[in-house]
Order: C-alpha cells, then structure tokens, then sequence
C-alpha cells in the first residue's frame, strides 16, 4: 500500500469526520429550534387571544324556559362579538332559545349595559343585540377580520369566549377542519366549541376574525340544534364576510330566515344516489307561483350543475328568504330557466308527500330520520 | 501514519453510537415525546374499590416523593383495604391511606417503594391562559397492563375560581381550577397529571364535574399551589382544618323581607326576582327601590330567579351593605342597602310585609 494512497483513505474517512461533526451540530441547533418552535406557538397563540379581547364581551340572561328541544339549558353566561363602534353586538342565538326577561352585556373594562335583541338570522343562528353606550364611553373594539380565504384546512385556529371569567377570555386551540360546511354555510373547526364559546370569535393565530361560533346541525333547523356536538371537535362558525353582508339588515331589526322553494323530491332521504326530482309541489309556494310540477327534474341552480340532492342543497340552502334563485329545469326533453324567490318556511301551506301517507305520520309532522331532520322538504 | 488509519476507526466506532443518539433527539424533535418519557415514571395507576353500577375501580396518581407518595384526587376507589399502585414500567405495589382532605377531595396514598422518579410539589409551577399542556391520566383504563398511562394535548382555557360559581358544580372545592380545551375529565382520570410543554408540574386532573351554567362537562385540574399545603400537612400527619370563608358559617343571613322588600309571588322555576312593594321607610325604601325593579345583581352575583336570589342572600352575613343592580325600565341603577334590620321592624308581626 503506498503512502499516498493511506493518506488519500485517510484523508476521506477524516472528511467524513468533519461531517458528521458539522451534522451533529446542525442536529443540535434544529432540535433547540424546534423547542423554539413549541413556545412561540404557545406566545402566539396568547397574543392573537389578547389582540382581540377587546372585542368580546361576556352575556347574561336573566328569567326564561329551562328546556328548549329536549336540550336542558344552563344559566351561564354566554359570549358576544362587538361589530360596530357605537354598540352593536353579534352573538349566537343560541343563549336566547329560553326567552330571558332581561339581557345583559359585560363589555371587556368591566362595564355592564342592558342590551336588546334588534333582530336574528334564523338561518345561520346569529342573534344582533344592541347597547346604548352612556356618553363618556370611548368607542368600543371591532376585531380586524381575517379573509375566509385564508381559512385553509390545517391552519391554527382559535376560539374564544367570555364566560368563565369576565376578566378574562377563555381560549381553545385547534385548526381549521373545512370549509362551506352545512350546506356550504359554515367554517368548521377542531377547536372545542360549547356553549362556553357560542357566540365568540373563531380567529387565526393573528388573531384576526375568520367568523362566529354557533351549533349548527346539518339536518336539523332550531336554537339549539348542534349543541349535542358540543367539545366533539366537530365545531361551527359563520364567516364573517357572510356576517358582512347580513349585518345592515340585522341592524335595521330585519329577521332572516332560511329560504325555500317550496317542494318535495323523490326519495328525499337519498341525499347522494339519485337526480332531484319534484314529487310535490306546495301550495302557496315559490315553486307553485313559478309553475313548477311534480316530475320535473332540477337541473342546476344559480347556473351551477347539480347531480344529487345533496348538490342541491349545498346550492340552495345558504339562500335566505327573499332572495332570487335561478332554477333550470328538466320536463321530459325540454330544459327551461325559471327565476323564483325563495321564501321563509312559515309562508308555504306544507302537505303531506305521498310517503308521509304511507308511514301515518300524525298531521304536521314531517317524515325524517329524527322527529326534526328536514332533508325532506326544500 | 499506519497509526493514523486505525485512529480513524476508532474515531469511526466511537463517531456510530453518537449519530444514533442524535437520530434519536432528532426524532423527539417537534414532539414533546422526551418530556413525556420524563414524566411517564412519576405517573401511577390506581385500582381500587368499584366496578359496580358503571362505577370504574380505577384512577390515576402522581408521586410526589422518592419514598412513594402518591397524591391522587379522593373518591369511591379508594374506599377499600387492597389499593393497587401499578407503576410505568409495571412495577406493582399495596398502596395505603395516607390522608385525606375532604375540601379538596385530595387524598395522599403511600407505596413501599424507594428512589423513585417523583414531582416535588415545592417545584411546581403555575399556568397561564393559552399555556400549552400535557394530561397524563389511565382514561377510561385503557392502559390495562403495565404500561404508561395516556396522554392527550391542549391548552389552558381559563384560569377561574369556582369559589364565585357557587352551587354551580357539584363539588365541595371552591378553589381556583385551570379549565382545559382538551377533554381530560373522563372516568379514570382523577388524580392524573397536568404540565407543562417542559414537562413541569401544573396540576392535578378532577373528578367528572358537570357545569350546571350551560349542562356541559367540565375539564379541569386543581394547581398545584392550591392544594400544596393541605399535601404537607397530610403527609406530615397533621389534621386537616376546614377552609375559612366557608359559607356555612352564616349566622345571620340578609333578609330582604325585613328590609322592607317583598318579590312578586314566586309561581314557576325560575320566575324572575322583580320586586312587587317596597316597604315605606323601610332599609330597601331608603335604597331607592321602587316596585318593578328587577334584581340583577348582588354583590357581583347574578341572581337567576327569586329562588336564586334567596340562595345568594342566605349566604350573605347581614349588617353589612349590599351592593344590588337592577333593572328600571330599559336601563340599570346601581343600588346600596344596609342591611341592618332596624330596631321597630324586629317587631312587627310576621308577614305584614308582604
């Protein structure tokens, strides 16, 4: 072996040193960094609840019903999102299912104002409350909001409330699950969602407004439908560039409410197997005034292709009463565009399908899976 | 330098051993698995009394000394002679009763064990809202053998005082709880661990408790510096003494009928506390209470219904003022009453108040 060849292995085994000296101690620098990483998550999460405390007040109801749809309803207070300047609150209706004698609003230094229900959008389960400011109080808080295209599955999420402490918010932690859930309405989060955060601010690790927090049920309309999920990690909120756009009317004490067209379809419990098909028009109905008939397909909605029923509700169902929606529709061979507007559930005469016939469902009472479950009627 | 190559090797045999360890930190990297593995051998399992009735005869516990302490939460499972503590790495033992705070629903058990790994409850630490944590406890029992109990992530949700939510859980600790985002308060959990992401000693993990505010469960733990005084005094065999500002110590409670107030008739659950006639001269009349108010608030406790509101009132010594907002009209006032009973109404017959 001559010498030069010994210094030349010598000469790599000895690189190879260097090397693994040099890997380790990019080993050690990434492992400290990653303990970094733990703890500016955990000062970003603190500082994105902080940044928005501001704007989150605690609300108390006073008097009321104790059971509301089979749900046992507590006393605790609730929380509420500020909105405007001079007073207006968002919140979820969920705290005023039990129809308190008085509601009161804990701003965040401690003040407590009476508040009074303007209006409330039945449909995503908001409530706008309002309170009269006393003259020397400085203009109140709205968060920043955070667009809901940022809303990205994975993305840190936080949800917070106002009601353990008035002092103080309460905060849980998880990502964001989905997007345009329930019938395309809604953000959905991991975070524990309960009635200690209904009506408080889901936001980003900025701490910038993605949306509302409500229970929200994909079958069932009411109050408190989709408390029963509450900390599963199944959790709602109504973005808020929805709340943007309802807010003026909220605020002119207009009550939304979800829109129908006014008929029943064929197998309605089918939500992915087969086309939607009319089985029943209602009378009084939107559908009825547009001279829809029984055997007539939907085909697409607002110009959009829908192949199930669940294609057609995830079109239909974030449509509040009163506004326009452009149905084409399949009669035998023939394809037409009919524009109706869609209206509050409580306008339309409901009549049994020729299903509810066969099953002998007492009179008012709709087929469904759950006494309340309403895929059936659209 | 034929010297020079087998150095090199043996830098190379040497260099081996170092590359797996630092895989092996690499590994724990961005996981908190190496704090877990370091609080894993303080965490033990509990069996015990039970098993009837959907009553599991199992909990969770935390030694606290290197001679076997073990502070657990107090319950039903340790109603009984042969408490098993069955540690990380399957290590078993008898465990006895050491003490018991029944305020606290704590209890200290003792293991005949040396030289263990152990939380010094001196070195405990306390957490903030948004802290991040780490919950050891044998949930549900799933760990069923001789391995380490479970453990489940979160963050700190609120740090509160159930002492001002009186009535509102059913429990007797009134003490301050870290309320957790993340669902730890499940049968078997009792007397687990709470820490830190450092994988420090925060707290201890409660019983089941449901939130009778809003009907949910709660998660919560006791921190460590609320109970740390009671642990002590167990372990050194002292008697536990009752906590001070226990309500049941009120000997004359505020009435309001002999302030001169009467409420409307009480005729469903939870009919609001409005108040019907003020008595003239009376304390309430002096207060400015006029018919038609409606209670809110009395010192900074929110009465729900009339019922409500002889609860709170019950609890509050009389002599004192007390502060009461309530609603007049669409706005509030902030109302003082003294509630010493004055010397002429003492008198008065029964009733001719209302």
């Amino acid at each position: 072996m001559s010498w030069q060849r010994v210094g030349r292995i010598a000469g790599r085994i000895a690189g190879q040193g260097i090397r693994a000296i040099l890997f380790l101690a990019w080993l050690c620098v990434e492992h400290a960094q990653s303990e970094d990483l733990a703890r500016l998550e955990e000062q970003a999460i603190q500082r994105a609840a902080a940044s928005v405390a501001d704007s989150i007040v605690q609300i108390q109801c006073v008097g009321g019903r104790r059971r509301v749809d089979g749900v046992s309803l507590g006393d605790g207070p609730g929380t509420g999102l500020i909105v405007s300047p001079d007073g207006l609150i968002l919140t979820s209706r969920f705290h005023f299912a039990r129809r308190p004698t008085a509601i009161l609003v804990t701003l965040p230094d401690g003040e407590r104002l009476p508040a009074r229900m303007l209006a409330t959008d039945a449909s995503r389960g908001l409530v706008l409350l309002k309170v009269d400011l006393p003259a020397a109080t400085p203009p109140l808080s709205v968060p920043k909001a955070a667009s809901v295209d940022s809303a990205q599955p994975g993305a840190w999420a936080l949800a917070l409330g106002r009601t353990f402490d008035p002092a103080e918010v309460n905060v849980s932690v998880g990502v964001v699950s989905a997007t345009e859930r329930i019938w395309g309405k809604a953000i959905q989060t991991d975070a524990k969602i309960s009635p200690s955060n209904y009506g408080g601010p889901l936001v980003d690790i900025h701490g910038r407004v993605w949306g509302l927090l409500v229970p929200l049920s994909p079958s069932r309309d009411g109050e408190v439908a989709g408390a029963a999920w509450y900390d599963s990690g199944i959790g709602f909120a109504i973005p808020y560039e929805t709340i943007r756009e309802i807010l003026p009317r909220l605020a002119r004490g207009e009550d939304l409410q979800t829109g129908f067209v006014g008929v029943s379809l064929v197998d309605e419990q089918n939500l992915f197997g087969i086309m939607p098909q009319i089985q029943l028009v209602h009378p009084d109905s939107p559908a009825a005034k547009a001279g829809l008939q029984k055997g007539d397909r939907i085909v697409a909605v607002d110009r959009e292709a829908v192949e199930t029923i669940a294609e057609l509700m995830y079109r239909l169902k974030p449509h509040l009463a009163g506004d326009g929606v452009e149905l084409l529709i399949q009669r035998e061979s023939a394809q037409f565009g009919k524009k109706i507007i869609v209206a509050p559930e409580r306008d339309i005469s409901w009549r049994k399908t020729p299903g509810d016939a066969k099953k002998r469902l007492p009179p008012g009472q709709l087929p469904g899976r759950k006494k309340k479950d309403r895929f059936d009627h659209l | 330098m034929k010297l020079s190559v087998q150095k090199i090797r043996r830098i190379g045999f040497w260099f081996a051993p170092l590359l797996l360890l630092a895989c092996a930190l690499h590994a724990d990297a961005g996981s908190f698995a190496e704090k877990v593995n370091q609080v894993q051998p303080k965490m033990v399992k509990l069996y015990g009394a039970g098993g009837l009735r959907g009553l599991e005869a199992y909990q969770t516990g935390i030694l606290i000394s290197p001679d076997g302490h073990v502070l657990t939460a107090w319950s039903y499972v340790l109603d009984t002679e042969g408490i098993r503590a069955t540690l990380h790495d399957g290590r078993s033992y008898d465990a006895e009763v050491v003490g018991v705070d029944p305020w606290l629903e704590i209890a200290v058990l003792k293991i005949p064990a040396n030289d263990l790994a152990c939380f010094p409850l001196e070195r405990a630490v306390s957490g903030r809202v948004g802290e991040r944590v780490l919950a050891f406890s044998n949930l549900f029992g799933v760990a069923t053998g001789s391995e380490p109990v479970s453990v489940q992530r979160g963050v700190i949700s609120a740090v509160t005082n159930l002492a001002a939510r009186r009535g509102v859980f059913q429990t007797e600790y009134e003490g301050p709880v870290y309320v957790l985002d993340a669902m730890t308060n499940n049968p078997g959990a009792a007397g687990g661990g709470l820490t830190n992401i450092d994988g420090n000693l925060l707290g201890l993990l409660g019983k089941e408790l449901k939130n009778r505010q809003d009907n949910t469960w709660l998660n919560f733990a006791l921190p460590v510096e609320a109970i740390h005084e009671s642990v002590a005094a167990m372990i050194a065999g002292r008697p536990q003494v009752p906590p001070q500002n226990r309500s049941l110590s009120v000997r004359e409670p505020v009435d309001l009928t002999k302030l001169g107030l009467s409420l409307v008739p009480n005729v469903v659950d939870a009919t609001p506390p409005f108040i019907d006639a003020v008595v003239p001269g009376s304390p309430a009349a002096a207060a400015g209470f006029v018919p038609d108010d409606l209670v809110l608030f009395v010192d900074d406790v929110l009465v729900q219904s009339i019922v409500d509101l002889q609860r709170v009132c019950s609890r509050i010594e009389g002599g004192g003022t007390l502060r009461v907002l309530v609603r007049r009209g669409e706005g509030l006032e902030k109302l003082e009453l003294e509630t010493e009973i004055p010397e002429t109404d003492l008198n008065a017959p029964e009733g001719t108040l209302r």
